[in-house]
């Protein structure tokens, strides 16, 4: 009976497969497989417009043997050879090639079972949340977090430090070194290097020298520390100094283009402390040294100069002031999670990038969208004159009737929000300076004014729920705004990516504004994974030998010109091409094996693409697909800090 | 058929059977609750933690002059009523899941490790200025710590058991996060506005009494 059975099976499993078989093949003779190269796979993968899509299906989740099975016995050798077998085989790589894998965690194996586990070669998401990754000249810097999430309590990864090797398509980077990694006071518990940039420069003395910042929490918010480093051996000389009262969760270093000496860290708090924007100088601005005490210079809180205020919560019926949000938390996807749905909003400022000269910050404002602040008191002023607080107001003004932040608007407040050292562009602009000194009623003024203070945030949330909202806000370099209106041929676009840390479905994505007009930016076009819609999110396979699901939203962006590289995490990272804005085209992607979140910003360092994934360690990639020639060659870039250097 | 469908029939048998393995670990794991009865009950305890520590910062802008203090407050208490909703949301998807949602009924004096009790919650309230602050600082870090070790038992009952419950994982390293970085920025401050070693937060209730 089972005989019969079986065979029965057996017949009809043959049948149907030879009917898809068939099915398929005349699709390929149809032309819908543009490249029928024997085991490249990668045309005749579902697509969706442009778009990869991971057969998620056949993704390992974990350690593969030497053909890419999945094999938690295999040897070290077979699963790092077999992860760039399958990779091939399942078309994971295209526009990119995978140079080099550097495991960083090691396996440990069970005695009993002899089953390998907890490393990288696993696939072990060993870095919970974000990671830091980081280059200066040929010094690498690799900030692998633990999460007591998943490795538990006393466990600690340092960071290590890698020299990038002369020929480094060929040689993969050596590790010559490390930073302990910290932990709190419990001793316990490993305090994560969510951040690292490193930076080269020469001060006005002529020496060169080197410093690294490092972001180090065990998660939101992290004590901002910057060390010295000696240039040649790539370690760092001190013990740091660490900026009072700042808690950063992402932050931008910038260089001071007319002081080399002048290095100001903007620290973006996300909710970890009153404050949103922190800006704070590291480096002596006389000498070029680093400060054994940083100094705050701003700081800037959206809520207090009339903004959203910070973690609402909705009414009973749940209605948020600015709208209402889209719910799933009826549905239910493969790993058993409900749908999203939103609990309350943050409005918290998550990231953001200050332009090269200084002037400008474009902030990723969290669930209180994009929106740009004019920073060029900071830029265009001393240290000395900041600290004083004699340039400017140093913090944000509270523009709120007796200091209540949500309650109402002192107009006659708002004027003096133009001379906050840091203030939304909005304020300064001058029909909105006539509009505030006025005669009109004030009540008329606060209509117009809050009107004009909505539009100048490009805000998706509501409707799109969101946990994190706006999570990076990148300048494209090179493109100048043409408008008459923006006369100082500020950058035209700025590339935003979403947010929400191990997101329920939908998954978000990728967009472009336009900020011609600094004070209203708009949407112009956008990119995302097949997961943004619902329905396909909630039919995601799960990955056989995956141990949680990654993040799976646009996270990272380096922006070149007319490229952009983001590290979408468990999408893996993804070239596209933004040359028509309105139009973006994906045009290489790489998803390493075995699956896992590659987290950091990709940092270019001559012509090749450094990336870290928590689960599986350190990877070089080469691009080599449409506008691979914008790629920067014998220089570092990246969009968390000045660039290139 | 052509002679190279052959070798695409073979993967295509391959694609099926792993796919149907697939299917079956997804079955299984689409049957896993979305939470244990622990992972409920750390949502009780933490909500009834965290409403302390709203009343507490309500007390705050009365009492005191300091700016940056009653920004402070104003900060702890809607982060942590953020928090509140957001667990209570939990326990509310979980009983619409069907999933059963233990009682919790707060009772003793205080209700449970890491909370004041009700004659500290007075003399905070009855002090002013300088005594107020360094009740309520002294105070809040103690019911910081208590969240703290809450949010720490809770997550070595995650890695016990091998699992990411939905969202409380994320509220977990929150609360782990933001309690300890707030008590670094209170014990700055009982040294920097010269109220540390005055007294120890035991000494509260004793006076209230």
């Amino acid at each position: 009976m089972r005989t019969k059975s079986m065979a029965l099976i057996g017949l009809l499993v043959g049948v149907l497969l030879a009917a898809v078989a068939l099915a398929q093949s005349d699709r390929q003779e149809e032309g819908e497989c543009t490249d029928e190269a024997p085991g490249n796979r990668v045309e005749c993968a579902p697509i969706a417009l442009d778009t990869f899509d991971i057969p998620f299906g056949l993704l390992p989740g974990g350690r593969v043997d030497a053909d890419g099975n999945l094999d938690p016995r295999s040897s070290a050798e077979d699963a790092h050879a077999g992860a760039f077998a399958v990779a091939e085989e399942l078309g994971l790589m295209r526009n990119f090639e995978w140079l080099h894998w550097l495991p960083t965690i090691p396996s440990e194996r069970d005695t009993e079972t002899g089953e390998w586990g907890g490393g990288d070669l696993d696939g072990f998401p060993t870095g919970w949340g974000s990671t830091g990754l980081g280059i200066a000249g040929d010094c690498l810097y690799w900030g692998r977090s633990n999460s007591t999430n998943t490795t538990g309590p006393g466990e600690t990864r340092d960071v290590k430090i890698f020299r990038i090797q002369a020929d480094a398509e060929k040689d993969a980077p050596v590790e010559i070194g490390m930073m302990p990694q910290l932990t709190t006071a419990d001793g316990a518990t490993a305090v994560r290097d969510r951040e690292l940039r490193p930076y080269n420069y020469t001060s006005t003395d002529g020496v060169e020298r080197m410093l690294m910042v490092r972001a180090a929490a065990t998660g939101t918010g992290g004590d901002v520390i910057t060390y010295t480093v000696d240039p040649e051996t790539c370690l760092p000389v001190d013990d740091g100094s660490t900026a009072a009262d700042v808690l950063a969760h992402e932050f931008y270093l910038w260089h001071d283009p007319d002081n080399p000496n002048r290095f100001v860290v903007a620290s973006q708090t996300y909710g970890s402390q009153e404050e949103d924007l922190v800006f704070t100088a590291i480096t002596d601005e006389d000498t070029g040294e680093v400060l054994e005490v940083p100094l705050f210079l701003a700081s800037f809180t959206l809520e207090d100069i009339g903004g959203p205020v910070r973690d609402e919560l909705p009414d009973e019926t749940g209605l948020y002031s600015d709208g209402r949000f889209t719910d799933y938390s009826h549905l239910t996807d493969q790993w058993g999670r409900p749908g999203a749905t939103q609990r309350s909003q943050g409005n918290d400022l998550h990231s953001g990038t200050l332009s090269n000269d200084g002037e400008r910050f474009y902030a990723a404002g969290g669930t209180a969208g994009m929106y740009i602040l004019n920073t060029e008191m900071l830029a265009n002023r001393t240290n000395a004159e900041l600290v004083g607080g004699v340039a400017c107001n140093q913090r944000s003004t509270n523009v709120w009737v007796d200091g209540d932040v949500g309650r109402l608007i002192e107009v006659a407040k708002l004027a003096d929000v133009a001379r906050d050292c840091v203030h939304p562009v909005l304020n300064s602009d001058p029909g909105v300076v006539a509009l505030i000194a006025s005669d009109i009623p004030d009540q008329q003024k606060l209509v117009r004014y809050t009107r004009l203070e909505e539009r100048s945030r490009f805000d998706f949330a509501p409707p799109f729920v969101a946990a994190v909202g706006v999570h990076s806000a990148i300048p494209v370099p090179n493109r100048p705004a043409l408008s008459g209106d923006n006369p100082d041929g500020r950058p035209a676009y700025v590339v935003i990516t979403e947010e929400w840390p191990f997101g329920p479905c939908p998954e978000r994505g990728f967009r472009i504004l336009t900020v011609e007009s600094e004070i209203t930016p708009m949407m112009v076009g956008a990119h995302a994974m097949s997961d943004s819609l619902v329905e396909n999110c909630l039919e995601q396979p799960v990955p056989a030998g995956a141990t949680i699901r990654p993040m799976m939203h646009a996270h990272n962006p380096t922006v070149l010109t007319n490229l952009v590289f983001v590290n979408w995490l468990g999408h893996g990272i993804r070239a596209i091409d933004i040359s028509n804005p309105f139009n973006p085209e994906e045009v290489g992607h790489a998803r390493p094996v075995p699956w896992g979140d590659v987290m950091t910003y990709p940092d270019i360092h001559n012509g090749l693409i450094y990336v870290g994934d928590n689960h599986t360690g350190l990877h070089v990639f080469k691009y080599i697909g449409p506008r691979a020639d914008e790629v920067p060659q014998d220089v570092t870039y990246s969009s968390n800090r000045s660039s290139p250097h | 058929m052509r002679w190279k469908s052959v070798p695409l029939i073979a993967a295509m048998l391959v694609v099926a059977l792993v796919g149907a393995v697939t299917v079956a670990q997804d079955h299984e794991r689409g049957s896993t609750p979305l939470f244990n009865a622990e992972d409920l009950l750390f949502l009780k305890h933490m909500i009834v933690h965290h409403e302390q520590a709203v009343v507490m910062s309500a007390l705050v802008p009365a009492r005191t002059d300091r700016d940056e203090f009653i920004r402070f407050a104003r900060y702890v208490a809607r982060a942590q009523a953020a928090e509140i909703a957001s667990m209570q949301s939990l326990l509310e998807l979980a009983a619409d899941r069907g999933i059963d949602v233990p009682d919790y009924h707060a009772h003793g004096d205080p209700p449970m490790a890491g909370m004041l009790s009700s004659a500290e919650m007075k003399a905070i309230a009855a002090a002013s200025g300088a005594e107020f602050e360094r009740l309520w600082l002294e105070g809040m870090v103690y019911h910081h710590q208590g969240a703290i070790d809450m949010a720490s038992a809770q997550q070595r009952q995650q890695l016990a058991t091998g699992r990411q419950p939905y969202e409380i994982a994320v509220l977990v390293e929150e609360i782990l996060v933001e309690q300890r970085a707030e008590i670094d920025k209170m014990r700055a401050w009982l040294g920097e506005w010269g109220l540390a070693g005055r007294a120890r937060r035991s000494d509260v209730a004793q006076r209230a009494e």
